[in-house]
C-alpha cells in the first residue's frame, strides 16, 4: 500500500505533505493512520459508510448513458450527411436507453469527437457545443482540435489533415442528489464503550473503543483509539487527533485541528 | 534539505522525462515511437551530467553524457529555445546514423 501511494505521489514529483488520504472500503480505515504516518500524508478522512462507499457514490451520481460509434473520415473528405446521421442515431439511442430505465425528464446531451492528425496513433477527445454538422460548425471543430492539441502537447500543425475517428454522445438525466443528514452537535470527547489492548509499532497500548453510531458532530479525541461500526473498524495511532464533522465523517491528523 | 524533499525533487526530474516521452508517444506518426518505444528522454546539466532519464528504451541512455558534452563544446552560441538535431555516432549518438538526437536548451 505504501508502494501504491508512492507511485501516485512521490514518483510523479507530488509532495505527499500537501495531500489528504481518503480511506474507504471495508479494509481502508483499518490502515489509514499507519499509512498517513508512513507516507508522510498529514491529514486523513474516513467518510460515512466506508464499506458501501461505491454504492453511495451511485446514489449521488446522475444516471448517464455513453454511446460511441467509430466514424472515420478526414478533413479533406468529410461526409457531412453521414456524420449528421450518426450523431442523430446516437442521441436517439442514448436517450431511449435512459427512458427505458425510467429517466424521462431533464435529459442533457453532451457531444464529443475523438480526433487526431492524419497518421497519428492516438486520439484527443474534443467536446463540441453544436448539434449539427454545418459548414461553420465543421470548420470550428477542426479549429477546436488544433487548439486542444496545442493545449495538451504545446504544438499544433495548422495545415495538417485532421482525422475524425469517432463520435461520442453522453445522455445525462439530472435527477438531483439526496441531502445528507446533519448530526446533532456534541463537544469534547465522546464516551468510549470500552478499552482494548492494541499493539502498535512502538508496543501495546490501551486503546479507547468508540461506537461510530454514537459519535456526534464536533466530538474530538486522540488515538490510540478503535472506532467500531457494523462493517469495519477504524484504527487510530497513539497521539493522532480525530474530529467528527457535522455529517459524521472522521477527520484525522492535521485536518482535525483546522 | 530533508529526505522527503530530496526524494520529491529527484522523482520530479524523472517525471519530467516521462512526460516528454509520453508526449512523443501520443503525438508520433510512426509506430516505432508510439508502440515500440524506441527512444529515450533525459535531462542533463550544461556540463553534460545526466540529471534524470525515463525508461522507454534503456539501451539509448548510455550516450547521453557524451552527446551533451559534444554539443556544449562544439556549439558555443546556443541560446534558450534553440534546438540541435544530430545523428553522428562518433559524438555519442549510439547505434546508427538513422537514430537522431534532439537537444533543446531550456535555461531561462
Amino acid at each position: 500500500m505504501i508502494g501504491g501511494l508512492r507511485s501516485v505521489l512521490t514518483e510523479r514529483g507530488l509532495d505527499p505533505r500537501e495531500f489528504t488520504l481518503l480511506a474507504f472500503g471495508g479494509a481502508g480505515p483499518v490502515h489509514i493512520s499507519d499509512l498517513m504516518h508512513m507516507a508522510n500524508i498529514p491529514s486523513g478522512v474516513v467518510p460515512n459508510h466506508p464499506g458501501q462507499f461505491s454504492a453511495f457514490g451511485f446514489i449521488m451520481t446522475d444516471p448517464r448513458i455513453d454511446v460511441e460509434r467509430t466514424t472515420p473520415m478526414t478533413s479533406k473528405a468529410f461526409k457531412r450527411d453521414h456524420a449528421n446521421r450518426v450523431i442523430n442515431d446516437l442521441v436517439g439511442e442514448s436517450t431511449r436507453a435512459l427512458k427505458d430505465q425510467g429517466y424521462t425528464e431533464n435529459i442533457e446531451i453532451q457531444r464529443a469527437l475523438e480526433m487526431r492528425y492524419f497518421g497519428q496513433n492516438h486520439e484527443l477527445e474534443v467536446g463540441i457545443d453544436f448539434e449539427e454538422f454545418t459548414d461553420d460548425t465543421i470548420a470550428s471543430m477542426w479549429r477546436s482540435f488544433h487548439a486542444a492539441h496545442k493545449a495538451r502537447y504545446n504544438f499544433a500543425i495548422p495545415k495538417e489533415t485532421v482525422e475524425l475517428i469517432s463520435i461520442k454522445i453522453t445522455a445525462i438525466a439530472a435527477t438531483g442528489t439526496p441531502k445528507l443528514p446533519v448530526l446533532a452537535a456534541g463537544s469534547g470527547a465522546p464516551d468510549p464503550i470500552g478499552t482494548r489492548t492494541v499493539v502498535f509499532d512502538d508496543g501495546a497500548h490501551q486503546a479507547a473503543v468508540y461506537d461510530r453510531a454514537a459519535l456526534l458532530g464536533g466530538h474530538r479525541f486522540n488515538g490510540p483509539a478503535v472506532i467500531e461500526e457494523p462493517a469495519l473498524v477504524t484504527v487510530v495511532r497513539p497521539g493522532m487527533p480525530v474530529r467528527v464533522d457535522e455529517y459524521g465523517h472522521l477527520l484525522l491528523g492535521e485536518i482535525a485541528d483546522s | 534539505m530533508d529526505m522527503i524533499t530530496m526524494n520529491i525533487i529527484d522523482s520530479a526530474m524523472v517525471a519530467i522525462c516521462r512526460e516528454m516521452g509520453v508526449n512523443v508517444q501520443k503525438t508520433a506518426y510512426s509506430t516505432i515511437f508510439s508502440e515500440a518505444e524506441d527512444f529515450t528522454c533525459a535531462l542533463a546539466s550544461p556540463e553534460g551530467e545526466m540529471i534524470a532519464v525515463a525508461e522507454f528504451c534503456p539501451a539509448q541512455i548510455g550516450g547521453v553524457p557524451l552527446l551533451v558534452r559534444s554539443m556544449t563544446k562544439e556549439i558555443t552560441d546556443i541560446e534558450p529555445g534553440d534546438v540541435i538535431v544530430h545523428n553522428d555516432p562518433y559524438r555519442g549518438r549510439i547505434a546508427h546514423p538513422r537514430t537522431h538526437h534532439v537537444q533543446a536548451d531550456i535555461r531561462r
